[in-house]
């Protein structure tokens, strides 16, 4: 805090953010109660690998794109999946495309349940991490872990592995399950929807700070369904739904002196939201009936427009995860073939799909061979960059009869709301021994 | 008696991918199960079982010279003070996911930390020279530590070497 003369001005800043995916810093500068300014600084790490991608071929592309994020590998292969599918005309099987549904439930859930439990839980409990709450919590965070688990589970049986699946493959898979190899994975499902329900409960009763925003809410649209793995129309609250084509025609990425990763507002400047809370809003509606229960017993409306109850929002997202996936299990026909045969060609297309912090966008040009002559993603994270500054500014009232230390973990807690994933640099180690008697 | 070799890693974010090398090069080892694990955050405790032994092989960033190979005890890697180690649980380290269990009450199996130091950590498939140079040193360290955990077990269970 400083003070000049007869101003005053305080400076909010975390150099490190801890519990988001990635190194990132921000800084809320605050001068006589007014906001002057607000910068959430990030390296974001997708903008490489389009650089990366030029040259490959389609399905190598698939492969790459998974080592993107290791939380939500799922995400960029079936969004780079889908925009070579719709580049080349290639229509999934009913049975392919379930089997994908399926595919990405169990990423929604290992990420969700991650979020939930192991990143934001301490803000709302008092702790600094998930291994300092494990020991004073251990059958909650034992909840979360066997959630994760279920959620990996489905990921190893339809992908191969958890991490960096390596099935998907534009059209479909390079392998299928039979149907009794799915059996297995029901009993863990059916016992992790028991989990996430009691975790939409706990979660409602959570103390969240009084704080809500105006937001433009923008997902995809996927038709009668809760999008998650499809869509080719993409929603914006209070204005025009644009294809996926149109999508980069609407948005503005740019970049901003104090952040590696761009900024997307929408053409006149509007920061928007994507992610699980501009899902609820838009397809409340379609949620599966035990997780459309779930939000009302939790208090939840459609148009929830406070960050600090996303986590609420993520608990029931969960839940529909479960329940879709136990369908999608129950309904499970092996499809004929593991993947729809296509041929490479000159095309350019688009594909998007929900990754479970928001609005995955791809699209990709490819010459006569099927390589990719030029790559282009728009994460969900550099997305929402823009709406948590303009959060950061309106919470800057909210802090001022605070003391510094707790105003600064509010700022924090706030950025956590949005699961950043900011880049996938932090499984690194650095190590510093210090023996302790 | 099989020793479980984790490798944790991205093959894609270049020294990274130097445990998954050398797991690699062990895979067909007698003794010893190859798991490339990537980067499984908290998930890697449900690869470790309690009294089952472990070798955990991983890429350093900071603490050890590029192609430094370091070795510790699962404890002593627990105990370490990790300059990031709150910054995410997305990528939860070795080191947290280790103290995540003890928090959660779960005993450390027997095993070995084996690192490596490296220098380059974008997106790429190459190894620094520094690290490619060491990566047999690497390799060994990883085979002795299996040899010394399964030559452990077995006097833990009161029998003699087996036979290879």
């Amino acid at each position: 805090m400083t003070t000049d003369g007869e101003t005053k001005e305080t400076t909010y800043k975390v150099d490190l953010l801890t519990r988001v995916e990635g190194e990132g810093s921000f800084t809320l500068r605050v001068k006589d109660g007014e906001v002057v300014g607000a910068a959430l600084s990030i390296f974001e790490a997708p903008r490489f690998f389009e650089a990366f991608l030029r040259g490959r071929a389609p399905d190598e592309t698939v492969d790459i794109v998974a080592r993107i994020c290791g939380i939500c590998p799922i995400a960029y292969q079936v969004g780079a999946s889908r925009a070579f599918e719709r580049a080349f005309g290639i229509a999934l099987s009913p049975p392919l495309a379930a089997l994908r549904r399926l595919l990405y439930c169990g990423e929604w859930i290992e990420s969700h349940a991650l979020h939930v439990y192991m990143l934001h839980a301490p803000d709302f409990l008092g702790y600094l991490s998930a291994v300092e709450m494990a020991a004073d919590h251990r059958a909650l965070v034992e909840r979360g872990l066997r959630m994760k688990r279920a959620g990996n589970a489905v990921l190893e049986h339809l992908g191969g592995r958890a991490t960096h699946p390596v099935s998907p493959r534009v059209g479909g898979f390079h392998a299928v399950p039979r149907r009794q190899a799915l059996a297995p994975l029901r009993e863990e499902l059916a016992r992790g929807l028991e989990d996430a329900l009691e975790t939409v409960r706990w979660t409602a009763s959570l103390d969240a700070p009084d704080f809500t925003q105006d937001y433009v809410y923008v997902c995809l649209d996927d038709g009668e369904r809760y999008p998650i793995e499809a869509g080719d129309t993409v929603l914006f609250s209070g204005r025009d739904a644009v294809s996926l084509d149109a999508f980069p025609d609407v948005i503005v990425e740019h970049h901003v002196e104090h952040s590696n990763a761009l900024q997307a507002r929408l053409t006149d400047g509007t920061p928007y939201l994507t992610g699980p809370m501009a899902r609820l809003h838009h397809h409340a509606d379609k949620l599966h009936p035990l997780a459309a229960e779930a939000m009302r017993e939790a208090g939840l409306g459609r148009s929830e427009n406070n960050p600090y109850r996303s986590i609420v929002v993520r608990a029931v997202e969960t839940v529909h995860a479960f329940a879709d996936a136990l369908a999608l299990i129950d309904g499970y026909e092996m499809p004929d073939a593991p993947y729809v045969p296509w041929t490479p060609k000159a095309a350019a297309g688009t594909g998007a799909s929900e990754a479970p912090r928001g609005l995955c966008w791809h699209r990709y040009e490819t010459d006569e061979a099927g390589l990719v002559t030029d790559a282009r993603i728009i994460p969900p994270t550099s997305q929402n960059q823009a709406r948590i500054e303009d959060d950061l500014r309106g919470l800057a009232p909210h802090l001022l009869a605070l003391d510094h230390a707790r105003a600064t973990h509010l700022c924090e807690k706030l950025i956590r709301a949005y699961d950043p994933c900011i880049s996938c640099a932090t499984h690194f180690l650095d190590l510093r021994i210090e023996e302790t008697p | 008696m099989s020793v479980r070799v984790i490798a944790l890693g991205s093959a894609m974010s270049r020294d990274d991918g130097a445990a998954l090398a050398a797991a690699r090069a062990l895979e067909g080892e007698p003794g010893a199960t190859i798991v490339l694990a990537g980067r499984p955050g908290p998930g890697l405790l449900d690869l470790l079982a309690p009294g089952a032994p472990v070798v955990l092989l991983d890429a350093v960033r900071g603490g050890a010279a590029p192609g430094e190979i370091v070795e510790l005890s699962l404890d002593a890697l627990a105990r370490a003070a990790v300059a990031n180690d709150a910054v995410s649980s997305h990528g939860l380290g070795v080191a947290s996911a280790l103290r995540l269990g003890i928090a959660l009450g779960r005993a450390l199996p027997p095993g070995r930390f084996v690192g490596i130091g490296g220098a380059r950590f974008e997106p790429g498939e190459a190894l620094s020279p520094e690290v490619a140079a060491a990566l047999p040193r690497m390799i060994e360290a990883a085979r002795a530590a299996v040899a010394a955990l399964r030559e452990a077990a077995q006097a833990n269970r009161g029998l003699g070497p087996e036979r290879a």
